[in-house]
């Protein structure tokens, strides 16, 4: 209160509480502005960190899986060149027969199998490609004209001497593949051929490194499985995967059936086989699938910890407001209650005079009628002499009762009743009721124009009272012993105009700026509290109304109040004063 | 009324209040004990009086009547007619003793309602003032 304590003092535009809706619209709107401060960020956060994580999950599997791809193609480029090498090894030979007899072929066959088991037969061909000598399990093929086979024409075309053919049937109706070397021996192109079991091959590959981690095949240029797991396809079936051509070692990722699938692959180098790893479930399914369903229940766990412990912060927070916002009401209350308590004591002399009066003909009445009873004037004791003397004590006392009900009335803490009156009517009775005798027995003129019409708004008429108690006993003690007070009511644009305006002291800058202000009082220490404009300006405030004041030093000041005009009431409600702090008055005129 | 004491003649008392039920009978009260009144309903009555009737000893005044404030009526008899008493009664309570000094012939000042043998006694003291 100490900056501005009027706005302080007249921020109760309602005193009547906030309803219901009021809370929960509050409540709904403090949860959403705590979500939106601490659970968005850390939503944006968890989300931004899970991706970036999933990402960095991403790129590691597929670097690995790259890696993988690296190794096992190079192992199995090292054995293929091995296999070509060995065969190589036997045709280079010096001591070798041209054309090897049957036995030297069971030699060279013995030789290869004790380099791989993979090695199933071999055949020598001589430049016509015609397989001159054989040994193997498909003796049948021995002198069979291979010259018209792609891999004999594309190896007789390379510049390479060797050829690593891909898997095929061939002759003997059996997946295989073939490891051909060509020389020109004593004058003579010939080649020397093996063919290698893809099944004893296939078995190598499934015991190169990462077994677990990875399923391995492995895809001609055309797509073709060569080698393949069963989990992944069968051989020479067209597989799902293709690789590019370039760059020669890579991993990537394909979207297939619905199921995003990485892949790490490498061409090799011997011949045009790509290797493929592809993820087994055992690398987690996904990328660290696992690792993000944790992290995102731990998100959801913190989430909903710091959710709840928003939704129970609001709710505080709305309870205290309410809490507030109730004692504030009480505080008004009582504030208006004391602000009336000080009007009545502002008009404490006035009614006192108002009460002493009638008590003052009651004591010379009683006086009278001890008169009546002391012999020493004797005096008639008729009781019907007693009767005028009587009367005036019950006329006396009656017109004290009304005082002191009036009063009461106005003092009373009355619940705030907001009806539609008729502000001509209000403003009467307050001049009549409080001020009727002050008015006539002081040089003070009030005058009243008012508008044409009845003017209604819709207020408390304790309220309302209150207000033009404050403002005609400011205008009577501004005019001092004499003057002039004019009343003045108008109605323009909706709104009803009520100015009281005195022809008193007048006030300057300094005091008008101050005026408003609670305590402030420039009247006597122990008369004026400082709180009739304060809260009258609150009063009005409540009202959707203003409180405004002019004032020339010397010519005098006009209070201009307006206040939403109301529509003329129904007939049942209509001009029905709610207290009869008005109405009694009228009859307290002799 | 002081016993032993003779009055040589009624004191003369102008009471002036605007509430006619209060002057009839603290008129009559005082008619009883034997004083001449006359009475005022307000303050341009009671300065008529006062002039018409010059042989008034004391004035009893209203504190706050019609037609004027109650300082310039006092103002006004004092005025008319210097160093006459006059008893003031004040339904108010009574005027604030340190509110400057008092006007000449301002003599007593009573509060309403006022125990009547207190008036009465104010009067004679007042008739005794002057003579």
């Amino acid at each position: 209160m100490s900056s501005s304590p009027t706005t302080d003092l007249h921020s109760y535009p309602d005193p009547i509480l906030h309803g219901e809706r009021y809370y929960q619209h509050l409540q709904r709107r403090n949860i959403l502005r705590l979500i939106l401060t601490y659970l968005l960020p850390l939503v944006i956060l968890t989300v931004y960190f899970g991706f970036q994580y999933r990402q960095l999950i991403i790129e590691g599997n597929k670097a690995h899986l790259k890696a993988i791809a690296e190794n096992q193609a190079n192992t199995l480029d090292l054995f293929l060149r091995e296999r070509v090498v060995n065969l190589s090894n036997l045709i280079d030979d010096p001591r070798i027969e041209l054309p090897p007899s049957a036995e030297a072929m069971m030699n060279l066959l013995a030789t290869l199998k004790q380099n791989s088991e993979t090695f199933v037969d071999i055949g020598f061909f001589d430049s016509n490609g015609v397989q001159i000598a054989y040994e193997g399990p498909y003796p049948q093929l021995e002198n069979r004209d291979y010259s018209g086979e792609a891999w004999w024409v594309a190896l007789k075309n390379k510049a390479d001497p060797f050829i690593i053919t891909d898997i095929y049937l061939g002759f003997r109706q059996r997946p295989h593949f073939t490891i051909g070397v060509s020389r020109v021996l004593r004058g003579q192109y010939v080649v020397l051929r093996a063919t290698l079991d893809p099944e004893e091959f296939s078995d190598y590959i499934a015991h190169l490194e990462h077994p677990s981690e990875v399923y391995t095949s492995i895809v001609n240029q055309a797509g073709y499985y060569q080698v393949v797991t069963p989990q992944m396809g069968a051989a020479l079936a067209l597989s799902s995967i293709i690789p590019p051509r370039s760059p020669k070692l890579d991993s990537q990722e394909i979207v297939l059936g619905g199921d995003r699938i990485y892949y790490g692959y490498s061409w090799l180098r011997t011949c045009d086989w790509a290797l493929i790893v592809q993820a087994t479930s055992d690398m987690g399914g996904g990328p660290g699938g696992g690792t993000i369903i944790n992290i995102v229940a731990f998100s959801a766990a913190v989430i909903l910890l710091i959710f709840s412990i928003i939704v129970a912060r609001a709710r505080k927070i709305v309870r205290e407001v309410r809490k507030a916002d109730i004692a504030r009401a009480e505080l008004t209350d009582n504030l208006l209650h004391a602000s009336k308590l000080a009007a009545v004591g502002e008009l404490a002399s006035g009614i006192a005079h108002e009460i002493n009066n009638p008590l003052a003909i009651i004591n010379e009445e009683v006086g009278l009628i001890k008169d009546m009873m002391d012999p020493e004037f004797k005096m008639s004791r008729s009781l019907e002499d007693l009767k005028p003397g009587l009367n005036n004590i019950e006329e006396a006392v009656f017109r004290c009762r009304d005082i002191t009900r009036k009063l009461l009335a106005f003092v009373r803490r009355t619940e705030l009743n907001l009806q539609t009156y008729d502000i001509h009517e209000v403003i009467d009775g307050v001049v009549k009721g409080f001020y009727a005798h002050e008015l006539a027995v002081s040089n003070v003129e009030l005058s009243s124009d008012y508008w044409s019409e009845p003017l209604f708004v819709a207020a408390d008429r304790n309220q309302l009272q209150q207000v033009f108690l404050n403002l005609i006993t400011n205008a009577i003690d501004a005019v001092e012993d004499r003057g002039r007070i004019a009343i003045a009511t108008s109605l323009a644009d909706g709104r009803v105009y009520i100015s009281v305006a005195d022809s008193g002291v007048g006030m300057t800058q300094e005091l008008l700026d101050k005026i408003f202000l609670p305590f402030f009082t420039t009247k006597q220490v122990g008369k004026g509290t400082g709180l009739g404009l304060s809260i009258s300006y609150g009063i009005i405030k409540s009202l959707g109304g203003n409180i405004s004041v002019t004032s020339t030093l010397g010519q005098g000041s006009t209070f201009t109040i307006d206040l939403p005009a109301a529509a003329r009431p129904s007939r049942e409600h209509a001009g029905v004063p709610v207290e009869e702090a008005g109405a009694p008055a009228a009859r307290q005129e002799p | 009324m002081q016993s032993g004491e003779e009055r040589p003649e009624a004191i003369r008392v102008l009471l002036a209040d605007d509430e006619p039920a209060f002057r009839t009978s603290t008129a009559l009260c005082l008619r009883r004990r034997g004083c001449e009144i006359l009475e005022a309903g307000s303050a341009h009555d009671a300065l008529r009086t006062l002039r018409l009737n010059p042989d008034i000893d004391v004035v009893i005044l209203d504190h706050l009547m019609p037609g004027g404030a109650p300082a310039h009526t006092l103002a006004e008899i004092i005025a008319l007619r210097p160093g006459l008493p006059v008893i003031l009664l004040s339904g108010m309570g009574r005027p604030d003793p340190s509110g400057g000094t008092p006007p000449a012939g301002f003599f007593r000042c009573l509060e309403k309602p006022c125990d009547l043998d207190d008036l009465i006694d104010a009067i004679e003291a007042a008739a005794r003032s002057r003579s």
